[in-house]
C-alpha cells in the first residue's frame, strides 16, 4: 500500500486526489518498514524504465511506435503545432517519460494547444521554458513545475493562459509573494501546490483572495503563512485545504476556516493550534477527512467540537496530547473509519469507548499505554482492516480478543512481549498480508502457529530469535515479497528454506553473523529480488558472483563484510545495471 | 561521418490541408447530415463509410467538434420524433410490433453512425466530456419516444396488461414481450426498475391479493398451500423467458407476501 | 481460400492485402463491418484520397508485422524518420 501512495503521489494530473491516501498511509502502514529503503525504492522505481510501460505483451501501435521514432531523434523536428492537439501531448508525455525534453526540443511544442504539461521534478526547467509554456495560451489546463528553478519573472508569462485550472510550484524555491501576484488573475484555477516555500507570507497570500473557484489548495512546510488564510474566507469552493507541518499555525489562522462549509479534508499537523482553534471547525460538516498529527496542544477536550462533525471518516490524532479524560466523546464518531491514536497517552480506559466504532477499517494505537485488557474492546470491529499495535504492552494473553477479527489484513506487533504461545491465537486470519513480530520473545517455536497464513505477502522478524529450524515454517508461504529475519540465530542451513520464496523483492539477513557465500549462493534463484541486505555476515568478494542473476537488483547493503565497495561497483558494471544503492559506498 | 549528416538532416513539419473556405463547415455537415437521414431512411446501401468518416474526421480535426455534436444531436432528433409519430399512430397489436421494429432499427442506425463519427467519440467528446455516441442515442430515444406523452402509459398498460392475460391462462407473444423489456434495460437500470419493474410489482401484488383471496374462501389449508406453490413457479418461468433476472428475488417476494404471509393467521387457524 | 480486401493511394496504387490484416486498424475494421451496407464493406475496396503510396505502403507493412508481433514474433519495425509525422497523421486517422 505504501508504495501505491508513493507512485499515485508522483504522478501530475488535474484529477487525481492523493489526500485520502497519504493520511491512510501513514495512519495505517507508517511502520511496516524499518528500512527507509522501502520509499527510496518506490520513488526510484516509478522514474525508471521506460520499458516498464510497453512490457504488457501487447502490440505497440503504429502511432506509439511513431512516438517512439520521434522520441528518438527529436531534435530533428522543428515543428510539431500542425499535428492534432492529443498527439502532439502525447509526443510531449513521451519525451517527459523517456527524459529526452530539452529547451531545444521544447521549441517544437510551441503553439501545440496542448492541455497538460507535467514537467514535475523534471531536471533543467527554469524561465527560459515559459515562452514556449505560455505559447499554448488559452489551451492550458494543467502545469506541473514542481522541483523546477522557476521564479517570479518566469511567471509574468501565465497571465494569458487564462483556463489554466491547475498548478503545481511545489518545492519551487525561487517564487514569492511577487510570484503569486502574477497568478491572481487566474480565476478558473481550481488546485494549487505550494509545498516547501518558505517565502510566501500572509501579505502575498492576497493574490489568492481573487481565485473563487479555488478547490484543492496546497501550502504544506510554507512556514510564513501566519496570518495569511484569512485571504481565503472568500473561496468558499475549497474542498481541500492543506497546511501541514508549517510551524506557525495558531487558533487565530483556524478562525477565517469557519465559513469554508464545502471543506472535506483538512490537514493541520503538527501546528500550534489548541482545542479553542479547533472550536472554529464545528460548523465544517462536510468534513470527512482531519488530520492534526503533532498537535501537541490539541486535548481530548477537542472532542466536543469534532462530535459535531458527523461525516468525519478519517481522523489522525497521531502526537497529540490526549490522555483518558475526555475520551467518553469518541463514542458518538460512529462514521470513523481510519483512526490514529499513536503516541498518546492513553490507556485502556480510552479503549472503552472505541467499542462501538465498528466502521472502523484502520486503528493506530502504536506506543500507547494499552495492554491486554484493553484489546477486548477492539473484538466487535469487524470491519478493522490494519491493527497498529506496537510499542504497547500487549502480550500474549491479549491476542485472544482479535481471533475474531476475520478481516485483518495487517497487524504490527513489533516491540510488544508478545510471545510465542499468543501467535497461536492469531492463525485463523488468513486475510492477513502483513505481520510485524519484530519483537524479542517471538522464537521458532511461534511461528509453527503462521503456517496457515499462506496469504502473508510481508512479514517482519527482525528482532526476533529465530533461528534455523525456526524458517522450516516459512516455506509455504510463497506468496512473500518481503522478509526480514535479522535475529543472529540463523546459519546457511536455515537459508535452504527461504530460497524457494520466489515472490520476495525484499529480503533483509542483516545481523547473521554466521551467513556464509552459501547464503549467497542458496538465494541466486530469487530473480525478483530489489533490494537485498546481508550486512554483518561472513560473506565476502568472492561469494559475490552468486549475485549475478539477481537482475532486479537495485540496493545492496553488504556492511561489514569481507568485502569493498570496489567489489561492488565491478558486479554492478558487469552483470547489475538496475543496482543503483548500494553499501558499502 | 554519417552521424553528422544525421544530425544536419531536419525533418520538415508536415503540411496539413489549411481551410480557407469559409462555409467549409456548412458544407461538410451538408453531407454528414444527408448521410444521416439516408441512414434512418434505410438508403444507407452504396453511402461510401471511408468519405463520411473523412469528413467526420476532418471536422473535428478543424475545431468543429462542436458543431459536429450538436448537428448529430439535432438530426437524431428529428428522426426520432419522426418514428414517435409512426409509432403513436399503429393500432392495436401493431404498437408494440412497431416500438420493437423500430427500436432495432434506430439500434442499427446509431452503431452506423457511432461507426462514422468514432474519432469524434474517442477525442472531442472525451475531451469535452460530454456523452458518448452511444449513450447519447439510448437517451434520445428514452425522452423522444419512450417517454413521449402518447406513449408512456400506453406502452406501460400493454404490457401488463399482456402480463396478465398470461396469468390467466392466454398464450402471448413471448419473444416480442422480451425483446421490448431488453430495450428497457438496455436503457438502464433505473429505466427498467423505475418506468416497468415498479408498476409490474405494484399490478401484480394487486392480481395476488385477488387471487389469493378468491382461494382462501374456497380451499383447506393444504389445498390453498397447494394453488399458493403454483403462481410461484410461474413468475419464475416469467423471470426467465422475458424479464431481469434480478427481478427474480422480488416478484416470488410479492407473490410469498400476497399469498402466505397475508394469510398466516388465517391459515394457522383453519 | 483467405479473404483479401483492396486498399488504393492518393494516387490511385493498389494494394491488395489479407482481410485480417487491414482490421488492424479499428477504422478500417469498422469500414468493413459496420451494418447496413456501405459500399466499403460490399465491395471490399477501400479508397484514402489522404493517404499517399508511400505512406499507405507503409501501414500496410505494420498490418502485417502487427499480426506476426501478436502471434509471437516480436521483431522491430523500421520507421524512416522522414515518414514519421506523415505516418502519425494516417496512424490517427486509421485507429492504429
Amino acid at each position: 500500500m505504501i508504495l501505491d501512495y508513493i507512485i499515485m503521489g508522483g504522478a501530475c494530473s488535474r484529477k487525481r486526489d492523493q489526500q485520502v491516501e497519504d493520511i491512510l498511509s501513514r495512519g495505517v502502514s507508517g511502520k511496516y518498514s524499518k528500512s527507509s529503503s522501502s520509499k527510496w525504492l518506490a520513488t526510484s522505481l516509478s522514474r525508471s524504465g521506460s520499458d516498464v510501460k510497453r512490457k504488457n505483451g501487447e502490440c505497440p501501435s503504429l502511432m506509439e511506435l511513431c512516438i517512439l521514432k520521434i522520441q528518438e531523434d527529436v531534435d530533428r523536428y522543428t515543428k510539431f503545432s500542425d499535428l492534432p492537439r492529443d498527439i502532439s501531448q502525447q509526443i510531449f508525455d513521451e519525451l517527459v517519460y523517456s527524459q529526452r525534453l530539452t529547451l531545444k526540443s521544447l521549441e517544437a511544442f510551441r503553439d501545440c494547444a496542448i492541455q497538460d504539461l507535467c514537467l514535475g521534478e523534471y531536471p533543467g526547467v527554469n524561465d527560459d521554458w515559459m515562452d514556449v509554456i505560455s505559447s499554448q495560451s488559452t489551451s492550458l489546463l494543467s502545469v506541473d513545475f514542481s522541483g523546477s528553478d522557476i521564479t517570479d519573472s518566469g511567471l509574468v508569462s501565465l497571465k494569458g493562459c487564462t483556463n489554466l485550472e491547475s498548478l503545481n510550484f511545489n518545492f519551487c524555491d525561487q517564487i514569492s509573494n511577487r510570484g503569486l501576484e502574477h497568478l491572481s488573475g487566474l480565476s478558473n484555477l481550481t488546485s494549487l501546490s505550494f509545498r516547501r516555500n518558505a517565502a510566501i507570507t500572509a501579505q502575498g497570500m492576497h493574490a489568492l483572495s481573487n481565485l473563487v473557484n479555488m478547490k484543492k489548495l496546497d501550502l504544506e512546510k510554507c512556514p510564513g503563512i501566519h496570518g495569511g488564510l484569512v485571504h481565503l474566507r472568500d473561496l468558499t469552493k475549497l474542498e481541500s485545504l492543506n497546511i501541514k507541518w508549517c510551524n506557525c499555525i495558531t487558533d487565530a489562522d483556524m478562525e477565517p476556516l469557519s465559513e469554508l462549509t464545502n471543506l472535506r479534508s483538512l490537514q493541520i499537523c503538527c501546528s500550534r493550534i489548541t482545542d479553542i482553534g479547533i472550536s472554529y471547525l464545528k460548523g465544517l460538516n462536510k468534513l470527512n477527512l482531519l488530520n492534526l498529527e503533532g498537535c501537541r496542544h490539541v486535548t481530548a477536550a477537542c472532542l466536543d467540537t469534532l462530535t459535531a462533525l458527523t461525516g468525519l471518516m478519517f481522523l489522525n490524532l497521531n502526537r497529540c496530547n490526549f490522555s483518558d479524560s475526555g475520551c467518553e466523546k469518541f463514542s458518538d464518531l460512529i462514521n470513523l473509519k481510519i483512526l490514529n491514536l499513536g503516541m498518546n497517552s492513553i490507556t485502556n480506559s480510552c479503549l472503552v469507548h472505541l467499542r462501538g466504532l465498528t466502521k472502523l477499517e484502520s486503528l493506530n494505537l502504536d506506543s500507547c499505554r494499552i495492554g491486554d485488557e484493553g484489546l477486548v474492546h477492539l473484538s466487535g470491529m469487524l470491519e478493522l482492516k490494519s491493527l497498529e499495535l506496537s510499542d504497547t504492552e500487549v502480550g500474549s494473553n491479549g491476542l485472544r480478543h482479535l481471533s475474531g477479527l476475520s478481516n485483518l489484513e495487517s497487524i504490527n506487533l513489533s516491540f510488544t512481549v508478545v510471545t510465542d504461545s499468543g501467535l497461536r491465537k492469531l492463525s485463523g486470519l488468513t486475510s492477513l498480508r502483513t505481520l510485524n513480530l519484530d519483537a524479542r520473545h517471538v522464537t521458532d517455536a511461534g511461528l509453527s502457529a503462521l503456517t496457515s497464513l499462506t496469504g502473508l505477502t510481508h512479514l517482519d522478524l527482525f528482532g526476533a530469535r529465530i533461528t534455523d529450524s525456526g524458517t522450516n515454517h516459512l516455506r509455504n508461504l510463497k506468496k512473500l515479497q518481503s522478509l526480514e529475519i535479522c535475529g543472529g540465530g540463523l546459519t546457511d542451513t536455515g537459508v535452504k528454506n527461504i530460497k524457494d520464496l520466489s515472490s520476495l523483492t525484499l529480503l533483509n539477513l542483516s545481523q547473521n553473523s554466521n551467513l556464509t557465500d552459501k547464503t549467497l549462493e542458496l538465494i541466486s534463484g530469487l530473480t525478483g529480488l530489489v533490494s537485498l541486505n546481508v550486512s554483518n555476515s561472513r560473506v565476502s568478494s568472492s561469494g559475490l558472483r552468486h549475485l549475478k542473476p539477481l537482475k532486479n537488483l537495485r540496493s545492496l547493503t553488504l556492511e561489514s563484510c569481507k568485502l569493498s565497495a570496489n567489489d561492488i561497483r565491478k558486479l554492478q558494471a558487469t552483470d547489475l545495471p538496475n543496482l543503483v544503492n548500494f553499501r558499502p559506498e | 561521418m554519417s552521424n553528422q549528416k544525421k544530425r544536419n538532416f531536419q525533418i520538415e513539419a508536415f503540411k496539413q490541408r489549411v481551410v480557407v473556405d469559409p462555409k467549409y463547415a456548412d458544407k461538410t455537415w451538408k453531407i454528414l447530415e444527408h448521410a444521416i437521414h439516408e441512414i434512418y431512411n434505410h438508403n444507407a446501401s452504396g453511402l461510401s463509410f471511408e468519405e463520411l468518416y473523412r469528413n467526420a474526421y476532418n471536422m473535428v480535426l478543424h475545431k468543429y467538434g462542436d458543431k459536429l455534436y450538436n448537428g448529430l444531436v439535432t438530426t437524431m432528433t428529428f428522426h426520432l420524433k419522426e418514428i414517435c409519430k409512426s409509432i403513436e399512430e399503429a393500432h392495436g397489436g401493431a404498437f408494440l410490433e412497431l416500438i420493437n421494429r423500430k427500436w432495432n432499427h434506430h439500434n442499427k442506425a446509431l452503431q452506423m453512425i457511432r461507426d462514422i463519427v468514432m474519432y469524434m467519440d474517442r477525442t472531442y467528446v472525451s475531451s469535452t466530456k460530454k456523452t458518448h455516441v452511444h449513450e447519447l442515442g439510448l437517451h434520445l430515444w428514452r425522452d423522444n419516444v419512450v417517454y413521449s406523452s402518447k406513449i408512456q402509459t400506453r406502452l406501460l398498460n400493454t404490457l401488463l396488461d399482456l402480463v396478465h392475460k398470461e396469468r390467466t391462462g392466454e398464450v402471448i407473444d413471448r419473444l416480442l414481450m422480451r425483446n421490448v423489456i431488453k430495450m428497457f434495460m438496455d436503457l438502464g437500470e433505473s429505466v427498467y426498475q423505475d418506468d416497468f419493474e415498479e408498476p409490474f410489482l405494484e399490478a401484480s401484488a394487486e392480481f395476488y391479493k385477488v387471487e389469493s383471496q378468491g382461494f382462501i374462501e374456497s380451499c383447506d389449508c393444504g389445498d390453498y398451500l397447494k394453488k399458493a406453490e403454483k403462481p410461484l413457479v410461474e413468475e419464475v418461468e416469467r423471470v426467465a423467458h422475458y424479464l431481469d433476472a434480478k427481478s427474480e428475488a422480488k416478484i416470488t417476494s410479492v407473490v410469498e407476501k400476497e399469498m402466505i404471509a397475508n394469510h398466516v393467521q388465517r391459515l394457522v387457524h383453519m | 481460400m483467405r479473404e483479401t480486401v483492396k486498399l488504393i493511394s492518393m494516387e490511385g496504387f493498389e494494394f491488395v492485402i489479407d482481410r485480417e490484416a487491414a482490421m488492424v486498424s479499428q477504422t478500417i475494421r469498422s469500414m468493413l463491418t459496420s451494418p447496413g451496407g456501405f459500399s466499403e464493406s460490399k465491395d471490399g475496396v477501400v479508397t484514402f484520397p489522404d493517404i499517399s503510396t508511400t505512406i499507405l505502403e507503409k501501414i500496410c507493412q505494420y498490418f502485417y508485422w502487427s499480426l506476426q508481433y501478436s502471434r509471437g514474433k516480436e521483431t522491430e519495425f523500421h520507421i524512416e524518420p522522414e515518414l514519421t509525422l506523415e505516418l502519425m497523421m494516417a496512424a490517427n486517422y486509421l485507429h492504429t
